[in-house]
């Protein structure tokens, strides 16, 4: 894998790890996520 | 419809596929339906059929007023008109008699849904919008990108994108998975961040009489940072809603909390309706000012009133009520006082020294710890009421 090609990469992985935060940041941290979650089980 | 609902993924995901599979007429259509359905889960079937009466009576305006500056004001002032009814405004009670008060129908959205109709009008009499199709000018009025809030888009910038003159969206999946992330950032500003703030801030049912002066500062500054986290959040949801739709409305918030002036604070907070006041109020007002007799050879009073005026009509955009008209006075009164100190200081150090010590640290953080102590405080009057307010002025000063 070339240096340019590499960095691209991992400048992807990161934005999709930043993408599972907001999700994981806005299920655990919002009410209204939080009650669905509930009501859902 | 909430933002964090099914329904609105559901509608940001029919809009990108119409925006990107579908064209010609049929593509306006749809949007347009798409968009009606978010503002009918806003509004009555008779709040809906006003708001499209008036954006109807809006595209007729600038129609009779296409190409002629001097019908500017006799088509503004029949929407203006209407708005202030629809929206109730509580002066209107000492004018009209109580049959006449349109209370029969709640407005959703309709200061933004105002301000857009009459830029289009002004600028349809000016010449600078020079065709306005029916079907697309309702997309760009209803468009649920900016129909309840957020950022107030220009008829130009809507239909460059509309059309494809300008992108909305670089191509490519990353520029895709980044107006998704705004999207996540701005539901997690909104529904996480602002949300837990809610708990702290002031709100308008509060018992202020049972609140110690400091109490009430308190939950006033916590209600001004979490006004910023819900409405900041409400744009970043838009605006990497609209991006991917294909009509993405413009930026609103530049860190209004590290704003070093009260000047700087209104391009930072709500940028959009700051330059939206600057063109079609301030602008006219300090030319109109500058022609005056009285005002012609003194341009900072010329300025200074257009500003307190400018932030009157501001105040009276945001609320229906006088603490807003003093809302926006005391925003009003920030911004003279500060051309006034900018302007003593100019002619008392001279450009070259003035530039220098705003550079400095120390002038760079008493601006800006002095703009946020004062436009936070300025939010009491976004929140309480009159009898509140009353409660709170007439206690001793402690």
């Amino acid at each position: 894998m070339t240096r340019p090609s590499r960095r691209r990469t991992l400048r992807l992985a990161w934005r999709l790890l930043w993408t599972l935060f907001l999700v994981a940041l806005l299920v655990v941290g919002s009410r209204t996520t939080v009650d669905f979650v509930y009501r859902a089980f | 419809m909430s933002l964090l609902s099914p329904s609105f993924l559901a509608l940001v995901l029919a809009a990108a596929v119409v925006s990107h599979a579908v064209r010609g007429s049929a593509r306006g259509l749809l949007f347009l339906a798409l968009s009606a359905w978010y503002a009918a889960s806003f509004l009555t079937p008779v709040g809906m059929a006003f708001t499209a009466a008036f954006c109807l009576a809006g595209h007729g305006l600038a129609a009779w007023a296409a190409g002629r500056p001097e019908r500017k004001l006799p088509a503004v002032a029949p929407l203006v008109a209407v708005f202030v009814w629809a929206r109730g405004y509580s002066f209107l009670e000492l004018l009209l008699p109580a049959s006449w008060l349109a209370h029969a129908f709640a407005t959703a959205g309709l200061s933004f849904l105002l301000f857009k109709i009459l830029h289009v009008v002004v600028d349809r009499a000016d010449g600078r919008i020079e065709r306005l199709p029916l079907v697309e000018y309702l997309a760009y009025c209803l468009a649920f990108t900016t129909f309840l809030l957020g950022p107030i888009q220009r008829y130009q910038d809507f239909s460059d994108q509309w059309h494809g003159r300008t992108a909305s969206i670089e191509p490519g999946f990353e520029a895709h998975l980044d107006a998704v992330n705004r999207v996540l950032r701005g539901l997690v500003k909104k529904f996480v961040v602002a949300e837990h703030l809610h708990g702290f801030a002031l709100t308008p049912g509060a018992d202020v009489a049972a609140m110690g002066t400091g109490e009430v500062l308190v939950a006033t500054y916590a209600f001004y940072v979490f006004l910023y986290f819900d409405f900041s959040g409400y744009c970043d949801v838009v605006i990497g809603a609209g991006a991917l739709v294909g009509v993405r409305p413009p930026e609103n918030f530049r860190f209004p909390f590290l704003a070093p002036n009260a000047s700087q604070f209104w391009l930072r907070v709500h940028g959009s309706l700051t330059t939206w006041l600057t063109d079609y109020v301030f602008n006219p007002l300090y030319v109109a000012f500058l022609r005056s007799r009285r005002l012609g050879g003194r341009p900072l009073a010329a300025a200074c009133l257009a500003v307190a005026l400018t932030m009157l009509v501001s105040g009276l955009w945001h609320g229906t009520t006088l603490p807003f008209v003093l809302f926006g006075l005391v925003h009003g009164l920030y911004l003279v006082v500060f051309r006034v100190y900018d302007h003593v200081l100019r002619r008392r150090l001279g450009p070259r020294r003035l530039a220098a010590w705003r550079a400095t640290l120390a002038s760079r953080v008493l601006g800006t710890a002095l703009t946020f102590a004062a436009t936070g405080a300025a939010y009491l009057f976004f929140v309480l009421d009159s009898d509140q307010l009353a409660v709170l002025l007439s206690r001793p000063a402690p």
